[in-house]
């Protein structure tokens, strides 16, 4: 029997910001596509055909892109965005063993150290974006779900579209990550809204109401809105925008944002010890029997009816 | 007691201090920040005095801490030409950071009635108070980072949440009354012409609550342990790593690419009024600033 050792080709042990350590000299960015347009740099989630789910070289290019409008001095602020009628629809389930993307399967037995590490590994791209020197702009249209949802969560600021559809579709979790702490204390949001509305799908412009997303417009005009916060940021003097996002990070920090990033994590780590009763949907042995989309139908079935926001 | 730069009246079981300069846009110096310590010493010395409502005086609340160099130790980092010892920088920081806890942490209900502008300190000096009733002209906003430096407020993150504070600090961006009350920044939104009589109301409604519980001795234990619990979960330590971060930006050099607007030199230029005009030339284009303000 394969072990975690035999299919995890990758160090294990998380060193230092991702985007650091990932190279962009001589790339063809692919999976995900960088432009430079002035101050503003723009990075494409560009798997349209797979509603841009996040595997493996999705992330690589991302994190090359973050690497290289970091080094070039002319870039004051970031545009995250997706290629065709979708953000990110989340982590690629689809992906092959021993990639990050899809959930290790308990059979392969990781040791608790090897899988906090994976969980750091993968949580912890998500802190790296958060803590990116540059100002960051998530500009989300169609579904956002699961890890796109945290990914727009960590960028500095978000603007969607109204009909944007946000949401969490777990496989046996608890919604747990940065938007929790978007929401939580804060009196400004409204915790009820989501409270009792997680699971299931929130639009854009629920979102805003719920003070988790900046501001939400009409499809056709979100590039226009949000080349224009981009403007209004890379109109700033770049050393007062560094101290400013830093100082608010810091503030986070104290606050809990850092525990929070570890809680993260940890919440993921005992996604291993879930135990599936036998009426319900158990993601390993469900794609196991009937595939992916076996699994997907199986999921719908016995889910909320998802609300119509979204662009299929 | 005589104060210059505000006033301070006693109707019990209210006492109100207005901030007067408002030729200035009740711009905040150092004497300022030192009378409303004052005032407030006044304040908690005198049992009838429950409540202090903190208002501006002419056209708005304040515009924010006054640019023009003179009087502002405390309340504007020195100009970094100056080359300034750190000492004396760390200790004014500590002294503004004390201020500001001396406000927030203050053991009676402090309301502030907010018309026009509440900029920058002038918002700082807004959200320090328990309270903050607002009228729709009313103005807010932190624009210092298009002056190069950060606001120095710990406040923002708590009250507003992550997204809104950045989205509020990095570019600077001014809302209106109503937008305030959306996103959590004051506590009621009402028309200017009503803004004094709703907070009396609102001084009447608390009155009733806490006469119900205990009287103001209930109120100011809310307030008292309201505000440890705050400071318990992080607040406290972030008193002090403000502190740090206003002290860097007076040490800092207030890095200005060539091309990139610099509002020190073009107030040296063009005097305080254009350079204010020039800086936020770009940005109103981008976002239109709301109506209101000073009149």
């Amino acid at each position: 029997m394969k072990t975690f050792r035999d299919v995890v080709k990758w160090k294990s042990q998380y060193q230092k910001r991702q985007w650091e350590a990932t190279p962009y000299e001589g790339r063809e960015f692919s999976a995900a596509l960088y432009e430079k347009d002035g101050p503003i740099a723009r990075i494409t989630l560009n798997r349209p055909e797979k509603r841009n789910a996040l595997n493996d070289a999705m992330f690589s290019d991302l994190m090359a892109g973050l690497h290289k409008a970091n080094d070039d001095s002319d870039v004051k602020v970031v545009i995250i965005r997706g290629a065709g009628p979708n953000f990110s629809s989340g982590h690629d389930l689809s992906s092959p063993e021993g990639e990050e993307s899809p959930p290790v399967h308990p059979s392969l037995a990781p040791s608790v150290r090897d899988f906090y590490n994976i969980e750091k590994r993968r949580c912890n791209k998500h802190e790296d974006i958060f803590n990116f020197p540059k100002p960051t702009i998530a500009q989300v249209h169609g579904y956002c779900i699961g890890a796109g949802m945290e990914m727009q969560a960590a960028c500095d600021i978000t603007i969607a579209a109204e009909d944007a559809q946000f949401g969490l579709r777990g496989f046996g979790i608890a919604p747990i990550g940065v938007y929790g702490h978007n929401l939580g204390p804060w009196p400004g949001a409204s915790p009820k809204l989501l409270g009792g509305n997680f699971l299931p799908e929130l639009s854009g412009k629920e979102m805003e109401m719920a003070g988790t997303i900046n501001k939400t417009v009409s499809i056709l005009k979100l590039e226009e809105e949000v080349n224009k916060w981009a403007q209004a940021i890379a109109s700033q003097p770049t050393d007062a925008l560094a101290v400013a996002k830093e100082f608010i990070n810091g503030m986070l920090d104290i606050t809990g944002y850092g525990a929070m990033w570890r809680t993260h994590y940890e919440g993921h780590v005992m996604i291993q010890w879930v135990r599936f009763r036998k009426d319900e949907v158990s993601f390993y042995r469900s794609k196991k029997d009937r595939g992916l989309k076996g699994f997907l139908q199986e999921r719908a079935m016995h889910s909320t009816p998802k609300k119509e926001h979204g662009r299929e | 007691m005589n104060y210059k730069t505000i006033i301070y009246e006693e109707a019990p079981p209210i006492g109100i201090i207005t901030l007067n300069r408002p030729d200035k846009l009740n711009a905040i110096n150092d004497l300022m920040l030192d009378e409303i310590e004052a005032a407030l010493g006044e304040a908690e010395q005198e049992d009838e005095i429950k409540y202090v409502v903190l208002k501006g005086a002419g056209r708005c609340f304040s515009a924010g801490q006054d640019l023009c160099g003179e009087g502002t130790t405390v309340v504007m980092p020195p100009d970094p030409r100056l080359r300034s010892p750190l000492t004396p920088i760390f200790r004014t920081d500590a002294t503004l950071m004390r201020r500001w806890q001396r406000i927030s942490g203050f053991s009676k209900h402090i309301i502030a009635q907010v018309h026009g502008y509440c900029l920058a300190m002038g918002c700082d000096l807004m959200m320090m108070c328990r309270t903050a009733i607002a009228s729709e002209d009313a103005i807010f906003g932190d624009p210092s980072v298009r002056m190069g430096y950060a606001s120095a407020n710990p406040l923002w993150t708590w009250k507003v949440g992550p997204k809104r504070a950045k989205e509020l600090l990095l570019t600077g961006r001014y809302i209106d009354g109503k937008e305030a009350f959306r996103i959590g920044l004051v506590n009621r939104v009402v028309s200017g012409e009503s803004l004094e009589d709703e907070v009396e109301d609102a001084i009447e409604a608390i009155d009733l609550g806490a006469g119900g519980i205990g009287g103001a001795d209930a109120e100011s234990g809310f307030l008292t342990f309201g505000y440890a619990a705050h400071n318990i979960a992080g607040l406290g330590a972030a008193w002090g790593f403000s502190a740090g971060l206003h002290a860097l930006s007076a040490v800092q050099r207030r890095g200005f690419a060539p091309y990139e607007f610099n509002f020190w030199e073009a107030k040296d230029r063009v005097g305080m009024k254009d350079a204010i005009a020039q800086r936020d030339a770009p940005f109103d284009k981008l976002f239109p600033k709301p109506k209101g303000g000073a009149r």
